[in-house]
């Protein structure tokens, strides 16, 4: 069997662990609980006739209390870096991350998830952020933990592009 | 609070008598006081004496003494009203040891004592020494900690006892043995010793921590755990702690602050909607007021003279003489003329504040929608010999609505003739400027006062000035001419030093936009 470690990036609060949640046990929480450290899932998938046993990162959010370390991401195949869409103050910091995860891993798939989709209502994005992230040519897809939209699609998508399907 | 072994409380004892986080009472084999450290003080309300009797300061170590056992712990006793210790009892030939310690400050000064004993045992290599192995393991088994000697490759032999914890953590359930592969039972070691390994390799003195890290327990309940590098006389060695309360402490305080801060966030956005639905309202109720303002008065007031001149001539038509008729009429005619003004603004802006204005924008030159609007003006500008200065020698092409365009045109042509002395002069002129077409009209007129200039743009503020031959006007031109030009992602701004002349500046898009 293949092992691929995942890592997921971004802000705090962005609802990375409820991603993680959602995808490997379909379970979310409406209560914000802070991620310490590193937490690791295991996740077996079988994508294309391959089964692979995606060992996937729960790091915890960058901010001023926590830096994310450069060698959590060494050996990764690919990243989620994930913004909240109801604060768009967490694109700065997925576009940190992801400046740190290229210094890291060079270029290696990742894709760029824009969460809360079940908060569109609220969302806090602007035109110029849009152009902003049209600009980067990231692979960008809309999801909710909560509701679970569009959270398989991500990962199976990172599945297939690490490898190489 | 596991139990501490007698060896780690005498150790305490002998080391850490000024800390305060433990205080300890020696007493006699009848339990009378014969020596205490400084620290009682956080668990007795009032100063001890030697010979009183423990019980009489300590209540509930009534019926221990004589000590029957060696050793007795009491687990969290209140001492105070805010303060529980752990408290142990200790015999020592005929002498009596009571020690308390504070829960609270234990991880800050006693673990950290502790752990520095641990690694300081092992730095000195007094790791064969059995005592001193003996107190290892004591201690391992006391911090939870789980002490790994590194063997080369990915292979680990443990050291002391093994942990309680280490077996429900979840991941692999196979059970450790003395010599173990550790990284498959904690996949974030594996990242850890990228770092790891060149620390031990390179003899760095000193130890590498790792960052808290997050597994899972039997009953699925998240535990955090941290590991330690160190190097000892050359051998390699890897500490793994369990998550107690000093990082459950850490949790809370990072998620409180993170809590916090997501409320700030929250209460930010808030008040910044708020704020924008604010400005929005007051702008709805500024432009209501203008348009009452504009109905009351502007629209009133010609009317009413209007009416006035029309009575005049139908009641004394016949006694009028026929110069004093044609002056009449050509009242009437300037009177339409700007009721027609006013009116064609009026309507414009009301259409603009509904939505009701499409913009149509293409690219076209801008020497012919000049050229065109002072062809339209020019009969107003004769009339009080005002000439129009306009040399175009490149011509230019902007993405703009030629209809907007005219009406921008126009108002700052009107605005210029207006405040322009007989025989002045208006100087139009355009240029290139990045992604924009600039284009400019300076009049030789009455400027503007520095106080005046702000009101110019603004919907809330009611701002007219009187002609040079008394025009009037509503003070609603510029504002459509700022709507207008914005709409097309251009700017407009005014420069005017006053009885010197104003420039009236406003740019239009080269591109798309």
């Amino acid at each position: 069997m293949i092992k691929k470690k995942i890592c997921l990036l971004g802000s705090f609060a962005v609802g990375k662990t409820s991603l993680i949640q959602q995808y490997v046990h379909s379970i979310f929480s409406e209560k914000y609980h802070t991620t310490i450290g590193v937490k690791i899932d295991q996740k077996s998938v079988h994508v294309n006739d391959k089964d692979v046993n995606l060992l996937i990162w729960d790091i915890h959010g960058e901010d001023e209390f926590q830096k994310v370390r450069q060698s959590y991401l060494i050996g990764a195949s690919g990243y989620l870096l994930v913004m909240d869409g109801t604060r768009k103050k967490t694109y700065d910091v997925a576009q940190l991350l992801h400046e740190k995860a290229v210094a890291s891993l060079g270029n290696v798939p990742f894709i760029f998830i824009i969460n809360k989709n079940d908060l569109k209502n609220e969302w806090d994005i602007d035109t110029k952020l849009i152009s902003r992230i049209e600009a980067n040519e990231w692979d960008v897809l809309l999801t909710s933990a909560k509701t679970g939209e569009g959270v398989e699609h991500a990962f199976n998508r990172l599945v297939k592009r690490m490898i190489g399907v | 609070m596991n139990k501490l072994p007698m060896e780690v409380l005498e150790f305490l004892i002998e080391k850490t008598i000024n800390n305060r986080s433990i205080a300890y009472i020696v007493i006699d084999k009848n339990g009378y006081i014969k020596e205490w450290n400084d620290d009682i003080s956080l668990y007795v309300d009032f100063g001890l004496e030697i010979n009183m009797l423990i019980t009489d300061c300590l209540h509930f170590l009534e019926g221990y003494f004589p000590l029957q056992k060696d050793e007795i712990y009491i687990p969290s006793i209140e001492t105070t009203k805010q303060l529980y210790a752990d408290v142990y009892l200790l015999k020592k030939g005929d002498i009596f040891y009571i020690i308390l310690l504070d829960e609270a400050f234990f991880r800050k000064s006693i673990k950290k004592v502790l752990q520095n004993l641990n690694e300081e045992k092992l730095v000195y290599d007094k790791y064969n020494d059995l005592k001193n192995d003996l107190l290892i393991i004591d201690i391992s088994a006391f911090l939870d900690l789980l002490i790994l000697e590194h063997l080369g490759s990915n292979m680990y032999n443990i050291i002391g006892i093994l942990p309680n914890w280490v077996d429900f953590v979840a991941n692999n359930k196979q059970k450790l043995v003395s010599e173990v592969e550790i990284s498959g039972r904690f996949p974030y070691i594996e990242n850890f010793l990228l770092d790891a390994k060149p620390f031990w390799k390179n003899n760095t003195r000193g130890k590498l921590k790792s960052d808290l890290w997050t597994e899972t327990d039997e009953s699925n309940k998240e535990v955090h755990l941290e590991a330690t590098a160190i190097k000892i006389k050359n051998r390699d060695f890897l500490l793994i702690e369990y998550g107690h309360s000093s990082t459950d402490e850490k949790f809370n305080l990072i998620q409180r602050a993170r809590e916090l801060k997501l409320e700030h966030e929250l209460r930010i956005k808030a008040e910044e909607t708020l704020n924008k639905q604010n400005i929005k309202l007051n702008e709805l109720n500024a432009t209501k007021d203008k348009f009452f303002s504009i109905i009351a008065h502007d629209l009133r007031n010609p009317l009413s003279a209007f009416r006035n001149i029309l009575e005049l001539l139908t009641n004394y038509y016949d006694e009028l003489s026929k110069d004093k008729i044609r002056d009449t009429i050509k009242m009437l005619d300037e009177n339409s003329s700007h009721l027609y003004k006013l009116l064609d603004n009026l309507l414009q802006w009301s259409r603009s504040q509904t939505g009701g204005i499409q913009l149509y924008a293409e690219l076209q030159s801008i020497d012919a929608v000049i050229r065109m609007n002072i062809s339209m003006m020019k009969i107003s500008a004769d009339k009080k010999g005002i000439k129009f200065i306009y040399e175009m020698k490149n011509d230019f092409l902007a993405y703009y609505d030629a209809d907007l365009i005219n009406t921008v045109l126009r108002n700052l042509f009107t605005n210029a003739i207006k405040f322009t002395p007989n025989g002045g002069s208006i100087i139009v002129s355009a240029k290139e400027n990045g992604d924009y077409i600039e284009i400019s009209v300076k009049d030789s007129g009455i400027g503007i006062k520095q106080e005046d200039i702000g009101k110019l743009f603004r919907i809330d503020v009611h701002h007219t000035t009187i002609g040079t031959l008394n025009e009037k006007g509503t003070g609603l031109g510029l504002i459509l001419c700022k709507e207008f030009i914005e709409m097309h992602n251009g700017k407009i701004s005014v420069k005017s030093i006053e009885g010197n002349g104003s420039t009236f500046i406003f740019t239009l898009p080269k591109k798309p936009f």
